[in-house]
Parts: structure tokens; C-alpha cells; sequence
């Protein structure tokens, strides 16, 4: 028996933090106190959270006033709530699988990233009943929302920039970061070029609203000048964490090897987070139990990366004040935390935080007997000719 | 010099015959095939496609029949220059012209009828014709090619005195193609390598014309900076019936975004079919997408690419036989009207 590991973890702006295992997901306060869940016996003071529709929680946000809260699921159910009293606004059917949410500036809209390469615009308002229902096409529930803008490729996240011009930042499968206008957003403001593979996370920051770092398959982490697309910097992964393959620390199984490419050693980023209170980014990579820090400097540029151990491969992080939450990876003969976190230690470092660590993870989770492995990112992000011998497919195949 | 021009005669390239380069016209341009891109636009080396068009440095070891064209064309290179008008930067010319740009693309270009009937047209500009067919971008490449050699062949009669060979005058031409299509089609005539000049000298010498395998749908903005070009065409694109397939329609509002990203504020979107309904399609988000104005048929008759668009490619001539119709939709790039304060739209 283990416990369900934690996948997801998102902060938001006003001391709470989301932890999403499968279907369920909790509240957390800044002292680790669980104020509300959706799931039941968690807490006796914890709200419970109605949930809608099924499947596991795949993407979340907090509005950047932390008055509303977003979950979407595998199945395609996105559900909006306040997170005074976890009253739900809003429910919405997705067109298509979702892979990632964020709130536009005011909060008025919720921005779905779907895999069809779309982002539609859900407005966060709790609908008027009988509109609603008069405009749905098919007389069901769902509503139907305009598209924002469209890749050709699958969309992996999304993100809107701070400052008094807001754009929307998108990043695909097809290596690109695309900078559209908000939200006027069929009005390409640049493009991003750069990456070699498939761009995982874009994050933006409060303390530098003219850039945004991008994580991708191809082992480097980006900075990029919003307004012009340019490549400011690049952060080659491989330099600072070969050494953990060599250590023998980076986890490389049979599905790594699975990812139809050549090498063993991947350095494939699963999030990058900007830390407003520490003014860094905060990344963390596939099967390699590190934390990278990038401190940032007025240039504009990332200093050289620090690197924290952590016990286990990460599955995602997020940053609740000066405080970073890791959720851990299932890992089989591996520790029965679920989390762990780090503050700033007085070597300027980080250090682990045993106080939130500790009351984290305490929460009550689930057991199973097999805990489910997640596939390595490299098995949907990369490009299918590349394990088919003598690429010569001039796409000649199928309609 | 005798002898070299006995040996461009027995050398004279041929034109590639279509039939050997046929593909069925259906590809999913959703799914992963091997395409060489750029990482961007300023990594792109477009030399190889434009030889011409681009400096050869000094002492640089450039191929032996580029170097030779140079020296031999010079003569015919000013009277070239001549005819082309002021500014181009001519074959063999050591004008410190800086990196010329592609600024008109063919999406979906097929076997390049509009590409050739254009080039003559505007010697000075660059254009990329782009087939995701490998088949098909492998005729057009042999193609430009032999009408690039052909060119070649009689820049060198002309240098070596042969008084009948003549510049093509290029309106011409093009009113006597139009009026062809009236005629009665012919099924026992050999292929026609039609609106190619194979015996009179064109303007710009085909140098000017390239073609590239790529997806459009995902690598436009790999090759084009943004308001790069001043010319789209769509020319009898896929219609893609089914509704499940309307996503893969070249005309979306997903690539009419990145249509209006590569092309500059002025410059315009040329779309023709033959399908109605794809014609109502395109019209319908083109009307839709607020940086595309339509473009009235008035303003339309003095455009001199209009003609090539209706008349000069496979699908328009088989069409014109078949007696079917053609509809025609132009729309003007414009500044974003959500803008505040937006400059007005330039001049195209």
C-alpha cells in the first residue's frame, strides 16, 4: 500500500496553495492548515468543495486576486469558485482535452488551453440562468465560448503577462512561445523561436513584466523579451545536472527510454515558476530530484542557477509566498511524503521548511496498492518520425 | 568560348514532364513529418534558393556555373538591368545591394504556374512557392531550374551575337493566354509548358523564384519575420469537405492570425477556388478577422497579379476547360482597429 502522490500544486498570490491528487484537491493555509477539500474526513474545520464532472484534476489556477479558484479535469469539466466560502460560479464543459488555465488580469475570464491548440475564454461571472440555456447549441448544459486564439499543434500552457499592456503567452509542441495581444489576441504580437523541443511551461512575474522564462523538452530553460519575441538568454540544463545521471540520482527508466529518442539522459522541464517574494524562477525537471533556482537581475537576465536536492524526482511545484512546495513524483521504493518545502535559509539558499513540510504532509490521502506511474513527458512531446526508420513519410498517408 | 557555348547547347535543360511527379492532393497536415525549418527567420540561408540575388564574396569558392554566368552574362546582365528597371540587383552585379527578402509567398503552390507567370512580372521581388508535397516541390524545384539554364542558354546566343533572340514582352503574353482559354482545349496536344519562356529572355531571368517543402500550418513564422511579405496567395486550396476536417482548412482563423503576423500593414491575401462553399468559407472568416478588409473588384482590374491568380496555374486552367467557375476574394492587410490610435492602413 502507498499513498496517492500529489501531481499538481498551485499558489496563489494570498497565503493559499491547491494540492491536486487525482480527482480530489485541498486547501491550504500558510501554516500547512487544510481550510477546505473536496474530499471527505480531511479536516474538521475544512469547507468542503463541491466537485463537477469526473476524471483527475489535469490544470488549476488562482485569479491574481486570489478571489477565484479553477479546476479542470481530464474528462473536460472545468469548475470556477470563490474561495471566500468554495461556492462554485461556474461550471463549463470543455470543447476539447485541456492541458492549461490561467485567469486573465481582471479576473473576468478564465483562459483554457485545450490540445487541439485553441484557447477559448470561459467569462468568470456565474451565468444568468435562462441566457445561458437559450444560447447552448445542443440543449445541454455547456455553453458555447469563443476562441481566443489557435495554434496547429497541441497547446502545453498558457500565461498572460503583467503590466499596463497585457498579453497572452502561449507555448506548443511545435517549439514555439507565441506572444499574442490580449484581447485582441488574433493580433500576433511575436513569436518566440528558439527551443528544440516541445515548450512545456511559460511563467511570467510581477517583479519583471517584460520578460517570461520558458521550460522545454529540450533541456534549457528560456528568457524572452515579451514584446519583441527576441531570445534574451539561454540555460543549458545538461551543464548543471549531468551530474545526477552520473550519481546515479536521475531516475532513468523504461519509460524514459520509451520517448523515441536517441539518448538516455533527458532533461525535460515540468514547470517553471516565478518566485515573486525571492524575485527568481524556480524549475523543476523530470526524474531528477533537484530544485534549480535562476535568481533574477535587473540586465535583464538569470544568474547562474542554484541547485537544491530534494529526496525524490518532482512531479510540480509552485511558490506560496517566500515559501517552495515541491510535490514528489511516485516513485516505487520511495519516501511516503508527499511534499516538501523550502524556504530561504540564512546562507541565502534554501533549506527544507520541517513546520509547512511537515503539516502538509500530514493531509489525508488516499491508499492504493500500485501507486500509477506517470509517463515521462517525452513520450506525448516528442515527434513521432523519430523512431520510424528511414523517415521518408512525405505525408503521403491518411486524410 | 566557341566551345563553351557548344557545350550549353548540347546541355540545354530539359523541362521536367509532370506526369512522373504526380501525388494525390490529400495530406493531414496534423500529423509529425520530417520538414527542414529554420529556428527562425534571420537563420534561414536564402541563397541557395535566390543564387542570383546574393553576393558571392570575393574569394569565396562559389560552383563553376554560377561564376561562369557571371562573367559571361555581363553584357546581357546590363541590358537585363535594363529592362528590369532601377535598383535590382542584377546577375553578376557587384552592387552592394544589402540581403534581399522574399515578399511573396505561394501557399500551396502545386507545380508552380502562378509563381512562373509572376516572376516576369516583378523581376525585382522575391517570392517562395510552398508544397508539402515532396513529389510536387520536386518538379517545381527541377522546373525553375531548366527556365533558370534555359534563360541562361539564350543570354549566351545573345552575347554571341544571335540577333533573334528576343525579350518577352510580358503583358502581352499574358492577354494572349487569356484569350487561349477561350479556345477550344485540344487533348491531343503534347503538354505545354505553358506561361514558362523557354525561347524568349524574361525579365528577371527566373532567378527570382524558388520553391520549398514545408507545412504551412506550423512553420510560417520559422521563415517570415513579422510584415515581411506583401503578397499571400492561396490558389485552389484543399476544400477538405468534412466537417471533422475544417481545422486542417488553410483558411481558419487560427492562419489567417498568422497570414496577418508575415504580412505587412497594406499588403494583400489573394484567394481563389473553384468550390463555392470553400468560397463562402473564405469569405465568411476573412470577413470575420478584424486585420483583413475585402478588397473591391474595381480596385481589383488594375492589380497586374489578378490575371496570373485566375489564369495561370494547373487547377484555373482545368478549371477554365471544365467551363467552371472561379471565385475570386482579395483582402488588404490592415492595422488592428482595437488598437487606439492606430496609424492609418499604408498604401499597398
Amino acid at each position: 500500500m502507498a499513498r496517492l502522490p500529489i501531481s499538481l500544486v498551485e499558489a496563489s498570490p494570498t497565503g493559499l496553495v491547491a494540492l491536486a491528487s487525482d480527482a480530489d484537491f485541498h486547501i491550504a493555509d500558510r501554516t500547512g492548515k487544510v481550510v477546505a477539500s473536496t474530499a471527505d474526513g480531511v479536516a474538521s474545520s475544512a469547507v468542503h468543495i463541491g466537485k463537477h464532472g469526473t476524471g483527475a484534476i489535469r490544470a488549476a489556477a488562482f485569479s491574481r486576486d486570489g478571489a477565484l479558484f479553477a479546476a479542470c479535469t481530464t474528462e473536460k469539466a472545468v469548475t470556477i469558485y470563490r474561495t471566500d466560502d468554495w461556492s462554485v460560479v461556474r461550471t463549463h464543459e470543455a470543447e476539447k482535452r485541456t492541458n492549461a488555465i490561467a485567469f486573465d488580469p481582471s479576473g473576468a475570464f478564465l483562459l483554457t488551453a485545450d490540445k487541439f491548440g485553441d484557447v477559448h475564454r470561459i467569462p468568470t461571472a456565474a451565468p444568468a440562468p435562462s441566457a445561458e440555456v437559450a444560447m447552448a447549441e445542443d440543449g445541454g448544459a455547456k455553453a458555447k465560448t469563443e476562441p481566443l486564439l489557435g495554434h496547429v499543434s497541441i497547446l502545453c500552457d498558457v500565461a498572460v503577462s503583467y503590466g499596463p499592456r497585457p498579453f497572452v503567452l502561449t507555448c506548443d509542441r511545435d517549439e514555439k512561445l507565441r506572444v499574442s495581444r490580449y484581447p485582441n489576441a488574433y493580433n500576433i504580437q511575436a513569436f518566440g523561436l528558439g527551443h528544440k523541443e516541445f515548450v512545456t511551461s511559460v511563467a511570467t512575474a510581477q517583479f519583471a513584466p517584460d520578460i517570461a522564462v520558458t521550460g522545454a523538452g529540450d533541456g534549457t530553460v528560456r528568457l524572452w523579451d515579451i514584446a519583441s519575441g527576441r531570445l534574451l538568454q539561454t540555460v543549458e540544463l545538461e551543464g548543471i545536472l549531468s551530474k545526477y545521471y552520473a550519481d546515479g540520482r536521475a531516475v532513468c527508466d523504461k519509460s524514459t527510454r520509451e520517448d523515441r529518442t536517441a539518448g538516455a539522459e533527458r532533461y525535460g522541464v515540468l514547470r517553471v515558476r516565478a518566485a515573486e517574494d525571492l524575485r527568481q524562477f524556480v524549475v523543476v525537471v523530470e526524474r531528477i530530484p533537484v530544485v534549480v533556482i535562476l535568481p533574477f537581475s535587473e540586465g535583464p537576465g538569470l544568474d547562474s542557477a542554484r541547485v537544491v536536492d530534494i529526496a525524490s524526482p518532482p512531479a510540480d511545484v509552485a511558490v506560496l509566498g517566500d515559501r517552495v512546495i515541491v510535490a514528489y513524483a511516485p516513485a516505487a521504493p520511495g519516501p511516503s511524503d508527499l511534499v516538501v518545502v523550502l524556504s530561504p535559509s540564512s546562507s541565502g539558499s534554501l533549506a527544507v521548511d520541517e513546520t509547512l513540510g511537515g503539516a502538509l504532509n500530514a493531509l489525508p490521502t488516499a491508499e492504493v496498492d500500485v501507486v500509477p506511474q506517470a509517463p515521462s513527458i517525452f513520450v506525448w512531446g516528442g515527434k513521432a518520425y523519430l523512431d520510424r526508420p528511414g523517415n521518408e513519410d512525405d505525408g503521403d498517408g491518411g486524410d | 568560348m566557341a566551345a563553351e557555348s557548344e557545350q550549353g547547347q548540347e546541355q540545354q535543360p530539359k523541362l521536367p514532364q509532370k506526369r512522373y511527379f504526380r501525388q494525390r492532393a490529400h495530406v493531414n497536415v496534423f500529423s509529425d513529418m520530417a520538414f527542414e525549418y529554420p529556428e527562425r527567420p534571420s537563420a534561414q540561408d536564402w541563397s541557395t534558393h535566390y543564387p542570383a540575388y546574393f553576393r558571392v564574396q570575393a574569394g569565396q569558392a562559389g560552383d563553376a556555373k554560377r561564376q561562369a554566368s557571371a562573367e559571361d552574362g555581363d553584357t546581357a546582365g546590363r541590358e537585363a538591368q535594363a529592362k528590369r528597371g532601377p535598383g535590382a540587383a542584377g546577375i553578376g552585379s557587384d552592387a552592394d545591394a544589402p540581403a534581399a527578402k522574399v515578399e511573396f509567398a505561394d501557399i500551396g503552390c502545386g507545380y508552380g504556374g502562378l509563381l512562373v507567370a509572376l516572376a516576369p512580372l516583378y523581376p525585382n521581388t522575391l517570392m517562395v512557392g510552398m508544397e508539402i508535397r515532396t513529389k510536387v516541390v520536386n518538379y517545381l524545384q527541377k522546373r525553375i531550374e531548366a527556365l533558370r539554364g534555359l534563360q541562361h542558354g539564350l543570354l549566351q546566343r545573345q552575347n554571341g551575337g544571335d540577333t533573334s533572340v528576343e525579350w518577352v514582352d510580358v503583358r502581352a503574353k499574358l492577354r494572349q493566354e487569356i484569350a487561349d482559354l477561350a479556345a477550344p482545349h485540344d487533348p491531343s496536344a503534347p503538354e505545354l509548358h505553358d506561361n514558362g519562356e523557354t525561347e524568349r529572355l524574361a525579365p528577371g531571368h527566373y532567378e527570382n523564384i524558388a520553391s520549398m517543402r514545408i507545412n504551412c500550418q506550423k512553420y510560417l513564422p520559422n521563415f517570415f519575420e513579422k510584415g515581411q511579405l506583401s503578397k499571400i496567395f492561396i490558389l485552389f486550396a484543399d476544400p477538405h469537405f468534412k466537417r471533422r476536417k475544417h481545422k486542417a482548412r488553410i483558411v481558419s482563423a487560427t492562419m489567417l492570425a498568422e497570414y496577418a503576423y508575415i504580412l505587412r500593414p497594406g499588403g494583400v491575401l489573394y484567394t481563389i477556388t473553384d468550390v463555392k462553399d470553400l468560397y463562402d468559407w473564405n469569405v465568411r472568416h476573412l470577413d470575420a478577422f478584424p486585420l483583413f478588409e475585402r478588397i473591391a473588384d474595381a480596385e481589383l482590374e488594375t492589380d497586374p497579379a489578378v490575371p496570373c491568380v485566375v489564369n495561370s496555374t494547373e487547377e484555373g486552367k482545368k478549371v477554365a476547360r471544365n467551363k467552371g467557375s472561379k471565385y475570386l476574394a482579395c483582402y488588404r492587410r490592415i492595422e488592428d482597429p482595437a488598437e487606439a490610435g492606430a496609424a492609418p492602413t499604408p498604401a499597398a
